[in-house]
């Protein structure tokens, strides 16, 4: 089964994940693949992904793990109390969840506590990391489809824009949050003020002098 | 007094800065009418500065042109049509005016100046503060290099222009200029 791939869909596969506890991302990325079943070859880690393989590694072999290369599953509680399973590794692309586990804040059977982002912006948080999984791989094909799956991606009405970007900010997951602030400014540019208030809500706030002023400062000449 | 508002209702301001920042400088001077908050950041040196730190800064290149004949032309062409014997194209004054050109994305695009810009002039930039400074003398009427000049200081940052002053000992025709910083 593969993550979320339909956002309509996020809801029904959150109900199915909380009857059944089933896994939201199964497909094995690269990293998992190459992860050596015994902690004694590292050698053969990809440089790419080291270091998040160095703790699964740790954390299988802690855990004695090791016989079916089996992947270690997180599972998050979300701000509207929905638990949300997700594999390590994808989850891991979050700065801060990563440094939960390095600092080995959740162990096998404890729930992490996300209480700013929801069930389902976590779950579209999740299927950009899991695109992203192997990134920094240098393929020009797979950074052409990357790019290509990223506009795709953020082209969401401007609530959905705006979650993205609270929730990327506050998981810390920088590529995400640099194409959703990137979307934003993409926005904006081009459009006449009156545009731009009405779509994004603010409040023009000038006095008549003001405003005056700054209606006579310089425009452009040409665009 | 009420609160402010914020930059992107919404958003907490340091993600609507992240945001904003990314916009490309030369749609900048379009955001000042926006509302209070958003004239007052596009000035802001900090603002210059969030966006050298986020690497979305742009290296821009001024450059006072003179503009080709078309208004001289015109000029000419309806002396002719009165039946005046007027002067030749090539003696009516030419007109100035800065454009910029972005390297970061190879936009052109020209400024409109509060006064025309006088011939001759100069660009000069201040790197700290990002400011270019544009002086030049005007010539009186009918005479090349006469008394007057004129200075104005553009403050890149969303195209706002203020005059500035200078000494009667200084005028003159600007023929080259460089800043350093000592």
């Amino acid at each position: 089964m593969a993550a979320v791939t339909e956002t309509e869909s996020v809801d029904k596969k959150i109900r199915m994940m909380n009857s059944s506890s089933e896994e939201v991302a199964v497909e094995n990325p690269p990293a998992i693949n190459h992860m050596p079943e015994d902690d004694s070859a590292s050698a053969a880690i990809p440089a790419g992904n080291s270091l998040s393989d160095q703790v699964m590694a740790a954390a299988i072999s802690e855990t004695g793990e090791t016989g079916e290369g089996e992947k270690k599953n997180l599972r998050l509680m979300s701000s509207d109390g929905k638990e949300v399973v997700v594999e390590a590794a994808v989850a891991m692309k979050s700065q801060l969840i990563r440094q939960m586990i390095e600092a080995d804040c959740a162990g096998e059977s404890d729930v992490i506590n996300i209480p700013n982002v929801t069930a389902a912006v976590l779950s579209l948080i999740f299927r950009y990391c899991e695109k992203h999984l192997g990134d920094g791989d240098g393929d020009k094909a797979i950074a052409n489809d990357l790019k290509s799956f990223d506009e795709d991606f953020i082209s969401v009405d401007l609530d959905t824009l705006y979650d993205l970007l609270m929730g990327s900010n506050y998981l810390d997951v920088k590529g995400l949050l640099d194409l959703a602030c990137q979307k934003v400014a993409d926005l904006i540019k081009g459009k006449s003020p009156d545009e731009i208030r009405r779509i994004f809500n603010i409040e023009k706030d000038f006095s008549p002098e003001e405003e005056e002023e700054v209606n006579k400062e310089n425009k452009w000449a040409f665009e | 007094m009420a609160d402010e508002q914020a930059l992107l209702p919404g958003l907490p301001d340091d993600v609507a800065l992240d945001c904003i920042a990314r916009i490309p400088h030369r749609f900048h001077p379009g955001l000042r009418p926006i509302c209070r908050r958003w004239r007052d950041l596009v000035a802001a040196p900090s603002f210059r500065c969030h966006r050298q730190r986020i690497n979305t800064a742009e290296d821009l290149i001024f450059l006072v042109q003179a503009l080709g004949g078309a208004a001289a032309e015109s000029t000419a062409g309806d002396a002719k049509d009165s039946g005046k014997t007027t002067a030749a194209p090539d003696l009516c004054p030419p007109i100035y005016a800065i454009s910029i050109y972005s390297v970061t994305d190879g936009s052109w695009h020209r400024l409109a100046s509060p006064e025309p810009v006088p011939m001759f002039a100069q660009c000069a930039a201040v790197m700290r503060g990002g400011r270019v400074f544009v002086m030049g003398a005007a010539g009186e009427e009918g005479s090349v290099g006469g008394g007057g000049y004129r200075g104005w200081i553009l403050e890149i940052q969303g195209g706002k222009w203020r005059r500035a002053v200078t000494p009667a000992m200084f005028a003159g025709f600007p023929y080259s200029a460089a800043t350093v910083r000592l």
